[in-house]
């Protein structure tokens, strides 16, 4: 019975020895850092016909900017993605591919504006990621690469923006040694048409910058 | 032993919780407002003064046309109804007398306003809710057809610009804000087929007084009830119009449908 016991025991350390082995073999990164200016308000305001019949477009409404160092000594397996969610306050019942209504200047009788209809480009000087065209989520739910984590993982390091046509750079560096690299524009698109009903809407948009597992 | 791996585990399960935490994130936020207000534009070509002016026998048997005075073009981010209605100084259904050449018995100063007749370019196709005469469009009546109401200018009896009823004209749209046959959806005259689109109407304007001069297209705002000069809104026996100089105002009105 004593020597089951102690073969339990035996057991569960290696068990965690093991997961803890594997655990700490997730963090390959020193700091991941991602910076802008202090929180970003973008807004849309559409008070004359040729505003609603063009659309607005806002460049730089944002510049996000990338610092990831690796760990001392060098981890050969430090990389980085970043991303793009969409938050529409849905659990105060907002439909997920729909805007938050703040407030109605009608009675409300026709549609409200789509999170579809609101476009999002970001780009650097070097066109690493790997679409830089206008794109738009569907709902809450979709989420938008900027720089992707690859499978199997392809570590593309920083410098490497001179050769041309290079994309997805996600290896250690900053904006401070690589700006063009590491720095990123965020560009938003809003052409509601005259479907929608006039209101105040709001919507969030989350860029997380992640260590690659 | 078994003290040894307690320890062991404790040690491990310590170290599991220091370094089993997530990879290393960050995050930063770009809060967007969206400000659609709604956006009605009327823009009107018409010059300041209609002027009528009857000093021929011609003129008071055929009437006196005046063709293409307003254009209206509508630009609305919103769904909308266009609607006229006669105003005047009176502030009732009259025309406002400015100067008589001189009354008789028999002669009517207070000339009813929808004596007006309109005509409009497009049809309404957005009226089917409409339950009488819904627009201007028809063509104006001849003199020898009789008399019709079809083009009679819409007024409130108290001679507001309170919208017309469902039996009553809109030049687009209509009553109610039920979105099925009441409404223009939203959209411009700059990008839906120009002179065409339900964006443009031309209007054309007319008044036959005939002779003698009762208005005999001068119908309430139902079209059908006859507001001639004959039909006893004044004196008892037979009128028509005392002779002199009348002044009104044809209002239009744009406004959000939904």
């Amino acid at each position: 019975m004593l020597t089951l016991k102690k073969a339990y025991y035996q057991i569960i350390v290696i068990s965690l020895l093991l997961i803890s082995t594997l655990t700490y073999s997730q963090v390959h990164c020193g700091t991941v850092e991602l910076q802008s200016s202090a929180t970003v308000d973008a807004n849309f305001t559409f008070t004359d016909f040729s505003k609603y019949n063009a659309g607005i477009t806002i460049l730089s409404v944002a510049r996000l900017r990338v610092k990831v160092e690796n760990k001392d000594p060098i981890d050969l397996d430090c990389s980085w993605k970043l991303r793009m969610f969409i938050e529409n306050n849905s659990g105060a019942g907002t439909a997920a591919d729909k805007w938050e209504e703040i407030t109605l200047y009608g009675n409300g009788n026709a549609d409200q504006p789509s999170i579809s209809d609101l476009e999002v480009r970001v780009n650097n000087n070097c066109g690493t990621p790997l679409n830089t065209s206008f794109r738009s989520f569907t709902d809450v739910n979709d989420i938008l690469n900027i720089i992707e984590e690859m499978l199997p993982q392809v570590i593309v390091p920083a410098g490497s923006c001179t050769a041309s046509g290079t994309k997805n750079v996600n290896g250690p560096g900053s904006y401070l040694t690589n700006y063009n690299e590491y720095s990123f524009d965020v560009d938003l698109r809003f052409k509601p048409g005259f479907t929608y009903n006039p209101g105040v809407y709001k919507l969030n948009i989350r860029f997380r910058l992640e260590e690659v597992n | 032993m078994r003290n040894f791996s307690k320890l062991l585990s404790t040690v491990v399960l310590i170290g599991f919780a220091t370094t089993a935490s997530a990879q290393l994130v960050d995050e930063k936020d770009v809060t967007i407002t969206l400000d659609m207000q709604p956006v009605l534009e009327l823009e009107m070509t018409t010059p300041n003064q209609i002027e009528f002016v009857f000093d021929e026998i011609g003129e008071y048997q055929a009437g006196i046309t005046q063709y293409g005075a307003t254009i209206l073009k509508v630009s609305a981010t919103v769904n909308w109804d266009l609607y006229a209605v006669g105003r005047s100084d009176t502030g009732n259904r009259f025309w406002s007398q400015q100067v008589s050449y001189g009354a008789t018995s028999n002669s009517v100063a207070d000339l009813p306003l929808s004596l007006l007749e309109l005509r409009q370019s497009q049809q309404n196709n957005g009226g089917t809710a409409g339950t009488s005469i819904v627009d201007y469009s028809s063509a104006f009546a001849t003199n020898q057809s009789g008399a019709s109401g079809n083009n009679s200018l819409f007024v409130n009896d108290d001679g507001s610009g309170t919208p017309p009823a469902l039996d009553n004209k809109y030049i687009a749209g209509h009553a109610g804000t039920t979105g099925i046959g009441d409404t223009m959806s939203a959209g411009t005259y700059l990008n839906n087929s120009g002179t065409t689109s339900d964006f443009y109407y031309v209007m054309d304007y007319r008044i036959m007084p005939k002779l003698p001069a009762t208005f005999p297209n001068a119908f309430e705002a139902d079209s059908t009830t006859s507001e001639s000069l004959t039909s006893g809104i004044a004196a008892t026996g037979f009128e028509y119009a005392e002779g002199g100089v009348y002044t009104m105002y044809v209002q239009y009105i744009l406004l959000e449908d939904q």
